[in-house]
């Protein structure tokens, strides 16, 4: 019968679809790479940003880079300056080496895991800016190049103690009032508190944001056997923690929540403490466990809203429900073809959106860079335009992007004629 | 049409519970004004709009990684009960109901198309709040000659709501389950259908479809269809906005050899498509 053949027809089908469900569970295809730059560029971190706010600020209202040079000697300086007092505060090269190497494991399991970076190619640059390394290796879709500069203008992984600062917001506001022009080391920890905020929250979320990262857990996926890390975007530590911290969860970390929650006897037996027992994964708190357990229960006992109401109208009535199914049956998954046409159409833009943003936002720093550069070696300002011709070896798309960002590049260089 | 007016009409379609976790690109798109002229000041300016930034980075974050987490929670509950259906049909030598069997697998047909449909409304949310993010800094930088733009943004790149990988993941493997779970659709559901009448009523049903597809889909899922519909309107505002518009713009050049009608590098003005597409709402 047609009807029968229809059935094992769809059986059929499941089981195809299961095989491949189960290769989708196990390994979901990367198919969005991480558009690939090809400039070596280092990513720029909040740490960064934080230097270069504090420089600019402590010297001169204005944030640009001309605006510093008047300023000889002082100025120059103060981009490394507050750069080393940050080193003297928080980091020694020595201590970043350390951390560089305690989070070298997490480095491995994370390029393992992320085949659609370019995941820790490790280069060196001479720029000024260096950025948070654990930053890099943590912020785990996106921080592929894992550049050290020289050390001497090294990064800002700021250990413990900073945590307890951050939470104190009346000397972040003492500090402002108290601050003078050579208050750059202060500007850092104001700064580094500003992109911290309230630490239960800013030390979850700001991967690119803080200090906070290193001596954090780190946002690691779990390796395949489901285990040793977790991927938290950093959570604080120390005086820092607070009631919240939130983290990232995994396809593959919710499996192996799943898991242990069956092992325990299901979603309504399980307890938190049970699960993350079970679970043994590091730098997951029983916090995490417990409002995911929570979204997990509330899923399974409510399941999709959408399937629930048009069950619930076939039931309403017999005759209904026959000539509802014959009529609709074909219908309904024509109307669902076309939104997933319409959804995918949405997706695709979405994507392309999402590579032009990447796109252009690193070519504007890459120019930047080389601004700063000419700014730092000290030579003439005005020759900005020429510096962005030796662009074409590093970045195919630079010609194109300095036409756009030719404007931008341009401003500084005005302002720095106006200064002069 | 500028961004803050395409921003506010997304808003007003957006989800009531999505709206206020939007940026508040009005509100901040005139901070300061006007910059004040007292440079002294200005250090505290720029600290306090970097906060009001971050708060805003908060937000988004904390929204986008609460609805990553439920997609992947139910997701993987989808999965389940295809297993479930799937253990059902294989112990049983006939089904005990075709009709039970059938009704699961379209609800999870649905329910799949859903969560693709909001899995991408959330891409469609981080997008462009970092959209609004970028143009606030620019805005700003005009106004005090700063140069925060580019610095922030390299923060803003790296926070969890822009970075969209893992969803971008699920959404694909939401993909490729629904390939398997449409099968040569038009043929099972035939047969099924064709064991009773009503040739006629799908005859009519094609003509039908572009404006019942809400309605029977349910309503879950007429709504993420509607906002998807929404979405996609507004990219293509955006695209024809008239302020930043350059052709030798990346957004020009590469843009355009993106979209399927031109293949050649033209002015965004000239989209033949942008025009056909507004859904009469």
């Amino acid at each position: 019968m047609e009807a029968q053949s229809a059935l094992s027809f769809q059986r059929s089908a499941a089981r195809q679809f299961n095989n491949h469900g189960a290769a989708s569970a196990r390994s979901a295809p990367l198919d969005d790479k991480y558009p690939k730059f090809t400039n070596p560029q280092p990513n720029f971190s909040s740490g960064t940003v934080e230097n270069i706010f504090s420089s600019s600020s402590g010297i001169s209202p204005d944030f640009n880079f001309s605006s510093v040079i008047p300023h000889s000697n002082l100025s120059e300086k103060a981009p490394f300056t507050s750069q080393s007092s940050v080193i003297r505060q928080s980091a020694t090269s020595s201590q970043y080496t350390k951390e560089i190497n305690n989070n070298s494991w997490c480095t491995d399991s994370l390029s393992d895991f992320l085949d659609y970076s370019e995941n820790t190619p490790i280069q060196s640059s001479d720029l000024e800016h260096s950025i948070m390394p654990s930053e890099d290796l943590l912020d785990y879709p996106q921080n592929a190049p894992i550049q050290s500069s020289n050390l001497e203008h090294s990064i800002m992984p700021l250990p413990s103690e900073d945590f307890g600062k951050q939470s104190n917001w009346q000397d972040w506001t003492d500090q402002l009032i108290n601050e003078d022009d050579t208050l750059t080391p202060d500007w850092n920890d104001i700064l580094v508190d500003t992109n911290i905020l309230d630490p239960e929250q800013k030390m979850s979320y700001h991967v690119g944001g803080s200090s906070t990262n290193l001596v954090q857990a780190q946002p690691l996926i779990p390796q395949s056997s489901g285990e040793a890390c977790v991927p938290l975007t950093p959570t604080p530590c120390g005086s820092g923690s607070q009631s919240k911290p939130r983290m990232r969860w995994t396809p593959e970390l919710h499996e192996a929540f799943v898991e242990a929650v069956n092992k325990l006897g299901g979603s309504e037996k399980a307890t938190p403490k049970g699960v993350l027992n079970q679970m043994k994964v590091e730098g997951l708190t029983i916090y995490h466990v417990k409002s995911h357990l929570q979204k997990y229960r509330t899923a399974r006992y409510r399941p999709e809203p959408s399937s629930e109401a048009p069950l619930e109208k076939n039931t309403t009535s017999v005759e209904d429900f026959s000539s509802l199914e014959l009529k609709t049956g074909l219908e309904i998954t024509e109307a669902l073809r076309l939104q997933m046409e319409v959804q995918k159409r949405l997706h695709e833009q979405l994507e392309i959106q999402r590579n032009l943003q990447l796109r252009i936002e690193e070519q504007g720093r890459y120019l930047q860079m080389m601004f700063e550069k000419q700014c730092k070696s000290g030579t003439d300002k005005f020759t900005v335009p020429s510096s962005i011709e030796p662009g074409p070896e590093v970045v195919g798309p630079s010609e194109e992007g300095s036409s756009k960002s030719g404007p931008d590049s341009s401003q500084p260089a005005k302002r720095a004629k106006v200064n002069e | 049409m500028k961004f803050g007016k395409e921003f506010g009409i997304h808003l007003e379609q957006t989800l009531p519970e999505w709206k206020d976790k939007y940026l508040c690109y009005k509100l901040l798109k005139n901070l300061p004004n006007p910059p004040p002229p007292d440079h002294h000041l200005v250090p505290d300016l720029q600290h306090w709009f970097v906060r009001i930034l971050n708060e805003e980075l908060d937000k988004f974050n904390d929204f986008y990684v609460d609805k990553e987490e439920e997609f992947v929670i139910r997701f993987q509950e989808l999965k389940q009960r295809i297993e479930q259906v799937k253990e059902k049909s294989s112990k049983d030598g006939v089904f005990t109901s075709e009709i039970e069997f059938s009704d699961e697998m379209m609800a999870i047909r649905r329910d799949f198309v859903t969560i693709h449909g909001e899995m991408v409304l959330l891409k469609n949310y981080s997008s462009l709040n970092f959209a609004g993010i970028i143009k606030i800094l620019k805005k700003y930088d005009k106004r005090t000659g700063g140069l925060l733009r580019v610095h922030f943004t390299q923060l803003a790149l790296r926070q969890p709501f822009f970075t969209t990988e893992p969803l971008t993941r699920l959404v694909h493997e939401c993909e490729e389950n629904l390939d398997l779970l449409f099968p040569l659709e038009a043929e099972v559901v035939e047969s099924f259908s064709s064991s009773k009448t009503n040739a006629d009523e799908n005859a009519g049903a094609s003509d039908d479809n572009k404006n019942s597809a809400p309605a029977l889909v349910g309503e879950g899922g007429s709504d993420v269809y509607r906002r998807t519909v929404d979405a996609i309107r507004t990219i293509k505002g955006l695209k024809k906005e008239s302020s930043t518009a350059n052709p030798l713009s990346f957004a020009s050049i590469f843009g355009n050899q993106d979209m399927d009608d031109t293949g050649a590098i033209t002015d965004p003005q000239s989209e033949p498509d942008c025009d056909d597409d507004h859904p009469p709402k």
